[in-house]
């Protein structure tokens, strides 16, 4: 332990002769309990709604069938190495892009 | 020995909201907090455990803002200072706090060696700053750098409150044959 007892200082002695450890008999659980829970709840509602919002208008605006058609063009371009098709451009400068951003979000990691 | 550090539970808190993680925190910086209040409030439980709960509870809720320049046990330590005089400026027009009886529940009794001395009927001579610079200084182990952090003053007056507070404890166990 310590000389806390050889204190010679009477009051330095007297008070941490008195220091007790308060036993949590259920403090936690009652903390626990009083936490809110209401700003956690939106959190994760307005994500979700909005993802649900963008499946629902994906699908309702015919999403599947443009990007079956888009992917179908874009093969052909590319078999056929004709990078004048503005399509393949698109997606070439959307590739570059999140290229460039996971590049830098490794970077941040490893600082 | 705590298998998960304080920083990694407050990152689990912060980007999760893991609860879990949250009651761990709390569950091991009760004692601290509870024994800060019981002493600011002259032992009682009630109200100590009342203010200790707020305590937690604006930590949660900003936990985002807590940058580690200091231990979360410190920076707990400040939100409970402004937890307790914002309570005290709510009941500047009732009783002053040392008019109170003090609480008699058990962990309120502090027998001490050789006399029979209660703590809180000691912590009641002083005034409420002195007495919350003296119980971080001996009683929680702070140094007046960390003592200055929690209650925002300057250094020096949290000396000077050490002094002056210490100089009456110190009549006082005189009086009641305390060496």
């Amino acid at each position: 332990m310590n000389n806390r007892n050889n204190e010679p200082d009477p009051v330095a002695r007297f008070l941490r002769e008195q220091r007790r450890e308060v036993p949590d008999h259920g403090f936690t659980r009652r903390v626990m309990h009083r936490l809110p829970r209401r700003r956690e709840h939106l959190t994760w509602a307005v994500p979700l709604a909005g993802a649900a919002c963008a499946i629902g208008l994906f699908v309702a605006l015919g999403g599947f069938e443009a990007v079956l058609a888009w992917s179908e063009d874009i093969a052909r371009s590319l078999l056929a190495q004709d990078w004048s098709n503005p399509r393949l451009q698109a997606v070439g400068i959307l590739m570059l892009g999140l290229s460039v951003v996971g590049l830098c979000h490794l970077s941040s990691q490893e600082e | 020995m705590n298998t998960l550090t304080d920083l990694s539970l407050i990152a689990q808190v912060v980007v999760s909201r893991n609860r879990r993680a949250f009651d761990t925190l709390v569950r091991r910086h009760q004692s601290q907090v509870r024994r800060f209040f019981l002493h600011q409030t002259l032992g009682d439980t009630a109200l100590a455990d009342d203010l200790a709960q707020e305590t937690f509870i604006r930590a949660w809720l900003r936990l985002g803002d807590f940058r580690g320049l200091s231990s979360f046990g410190t920076w707990l330590l400040r939100i409970a200072y402004n937890v307790f005089y914002d309570y005290l400026r709510t009941r500047k027009d009732t009783a002053p706090l040392d008019e109170l009886p003090p609480g008699g529940e058990g962990i309120c009794e502090q027998p001490s060696v050789g006399t029979r001395i209660d703590l809180y009927e000691a912590l009641r001579l002083l005034r409420p700053d002195e007495r919350t610079c003296l119980t971080l200084f001996y009683m929680e182990d702070l140094t007046i750098p960390r003592i200055a952090t929690v209650t925002g003053m300057p250094e020096g007056t949290v000396k000077s409150h050490l002094a002056r507070g210490k100089a009456k404890l110190s009549d006082y166990l005189k009086q009641h044959g305390y060496e």
